[in-house]
């Protein structure tokens, strides 16, 4: 059996092997006619394939069966594509026009799945994904491209393979590195729109300004918790993001969906308006979103659309005067200009307590196991507190901390009482990641709670360190 | 709801205003007015019992102010809608945007007011929309508000 397991294994990784090369030649002639593979997403199925575009473009595939006439669309295609052909708004024209364009899908996360697949569904010529990051167990909740066997594996290539199962007639091109000011030029010039599907503040300046520099329509959704919003920006005199942000929010204003949460199916929505407003620019079909904001409350049921201002001849960078240039764009810090990191992830930590009101998540097992009397103070929102907590702690959340300081001294008493030494019972405070625990410590310590420590990293730190068994969310 | 949008202009005077306006007839200066005057009124007749009492209620504006995109959180039980009446802060019954931020810093915000307001207007970040439609293209501190009007906070989202 374990042979079998073995050879089994050896087999499936030499089949990805194989896929990767024939990816990668694919790529590189643009297009080529390969025989269908059996079950095989990267194969193209049958037809001929014919030259991709520019040299710089990204390449599309060219099919025909020779008897179509000229400007008709090949009968394959008609076949899969009828129920677009038969809507009067959209027709033949549309679809060619669809299939004639390439779109960019910066991000493969919550937004990005729907974008792509409907894009890739819906017979897009060329369809880009990027992004640098690796499926995790927390994304598929809301990433539905993503399967469970993809789990630890590059999100673009998973999300690739599952575009290329639904659509192998289509070309699907994958970027698996973050989009950054020194490749963002180079990645965004081949294609013709551009959708904003990424998760933070930093790459959505940096998208909106590379797609100002290239003259590319872009498509921006965002979600969080239980809301999204939605425009296309730089497109029919609409404003890029810095006519509408010219000054980044405050680094405590921006929330992420690893810290606030995320109803899975919000982005679902938003994505899914997303790719609406990337065919209709593409096929230039109906009245896109340009100049009007859709913002969505999921709680309430309600979509509210809403006029913004046009474009501002002020603008620093599509402005009349501007004069950022792509070395400029190509210079530029977009971390340092908006404080936040190109990530979803890595809150900043902060350092604000002297080394002596601080301890690891060793040092606080360690008087734990020598029976140390304390008291363990969680200043975790309560919702938090009630998805995983350590044994006997008292929760009081940071932002009613001041007010609750007697409920706190009380508890403190009660174990005092407990305990036979006359030493006072030290105080150690703990949160998520580390950060609210040093407010918290610093509060604590004005207001004459002087033996508060807090835990080095918080109850991630604890989980990886001390506790393997303990959730980590 | 959807891309409903109120002209600014030309639209015949509410009821509210029209009293208003009376109002600033019946007390030409903002002294004898008993709605704004320091002084007590020195004879109540069946005027000014009106004028006390009804037109209070009469001449509020109601408005209703709708905060989203994570503003919400800054205010008590972190209630999005708010339908408020709010009576004029200037002689000439007028309320403009200036006047509401300021208002609802001192009356709705519980928390953190930096992360609403900076300097006299709101913080970056922060889209504005009066009727749906951007308060940039509606004059911005210096929109004036009428009856009914429908202002909408909302901070920007950069989740995905």
């Amino acid at each position: 059996m374990e042979a079998m397991a073995g050879e089994l294994e050896r087999l499936r990784a030499e089949r990805e092997e194989l896929d990767s090369r024939i990816r990668l030649l694919e790529s590189q002639l643009g297009a080529s006619p390969t025989p269908a593979g059996e079950g095989d997403a990267a194969g193209t199925g049958a037809g001929g394939g014919g030259g991709g575009g520019g040299a710089t473009a990204c390449p599309i595939r060219r099919r025909g069966n020779g008897f179509a006439a000229a400007d008709g669309l090949p009968a394959d295609m008609i076949y899969r594509y009828s129920r677009h052909l038969l809507l009067p708004d959209f027709g033949v024209e549309g679809q060619r026009k669809l299939s004639q364009s390439s779109i960019l899908v910066v991000g493969a996360g919550g937004l990005g799945s729907p974008v792509a697949l409907y894009l890739a569904a819906c017979g897009v010529g060329c369809l880009g994904i990027v992004d640098g990051d690796d499926v995790e167990l927390n994304n598929l909740h809301r990433q539905i491209i993503h399967k469970e066997a993809y789990v630890g594996k590059s999100k673009v290539k998973s999300a690739a393979d599952a575009c290329r199962e639904i659509n192998s007639s289509i070309n699907v091109m994958e970027y698996h590195h973050t989009l950054k000011p020194s490749n963002a030029l180079e990645i965004v010039r081949k294609y013709d729109i551009v959708v904003d599907a990424t998760d933070n503040l930093p790459t959505r300046y940096m998208i909106s300004d590379c797609c100002v520099l290239l003259n590319k329509p872009l498509i921006s959704g965002a979600a969080l918790g239980l809301e999204g919003q939605l425009t296309v920006y730089h497109h029919n005199g609409s404003p890029c993001y810095r006519c509408l942000f010219p000054n980044p929010p405050p680094v405590a204003a921006c929330q992420r969906c690893s810290d606030s949460g995320v109803l899975g199916v919000v982005p679902g929505v938003i994505g899914c308006l997303q790719a609406l407003e990337a065919i209709k620019v593409a096929t230039d079909v109906g009245e896109p979103l340009s100049g009007r904001m859709l913002l969505f409350d999921a709680l309430s049921a309600r979509i509210r659309i809403v006029k913004i201002r046009g474009s501002s001849t002020v603008c620093t960078v599509c402005g009349e005067n501007s004069a950022f240039t792509q070395d400029d764009f190509q210079k530029f810090d977009y971390e340092n200009f908006t404080q936040s990191p190109m990530s979803d992830k890595s809150a900043p930590s902060l350092d604000i307590l002297p080394g002596s009101a601080r301890v690891t998540c060793k040092e606080y097992k360690r008087l734990v196991d020598n029976g140390e009397r304390h008291l363990l103070l969680d200043v975790r929102p309560a919702h938090h507190f009630q998805i995983a907590s350590v044994s006997q702690s008292l929760n009081i959340p940071l932002s009613e901390l001041e007010e609750k300081l007697q409920m706190l001294e009380t508890s403190l008493k009660d174990t005092t009482d407990a305990s036979s030494s006359d030493k006072p019972p030290s105080l150690y405070v703990v949160c998520r990641r580390g950060n609210d625990s040093q407010i918290a410590v610093q509060l604590l310590r004005e207001k004459g709670f002087l033996s508060a420590k807090d835990i080095i990293g918080g109850l991630q730190s604890w989980a990886q360190d001390v506790d393997p068994d303990f959730p980590v969310y | 709801m959807w891309g409903h949008y109120k002209p600014r202009r030309g639209h015949s005077p509410s009821l509210s205003s029209l009293l208003r306006r009376e109002l600033s007839q019946l007390f030409p200066t903002a002294r004898d007015s008993p709605l704004l005057g320091r002084s007590h009124p020195r004879r109540v007749d069946a005027r000014s019992l009106f004028a006390l009492r009804l037109l209070p209620i009469l001449s509020a504006m109601h408005l209703t102010l709708e905060f989203g995109g994570g503003l919400e959180l800054l205010l008590e039980k972190s209630t999005k809608v708010h339908k408020v009446d709010l009576q004029p802060n200037d002689g000439d019954g007028k309320v403009v945007m200036k006047g509401l931020l300021a208002w609802v810093k001192s009356n709705l915000i519980k928390e953190r007011p930096e992360m609403f307001l900076k300097g006299d207007s709101v913080r970056p970040g922060v889209l504005v929309l009066i009727n749906d439609c951007d308060w940039e293209l509606c004059g911005g501190l210096d929109a004036e508000l009428e009856e009914k009007d429908v202002v909408v906070f909302i901070s920007t989202l950069h989740g995905g």
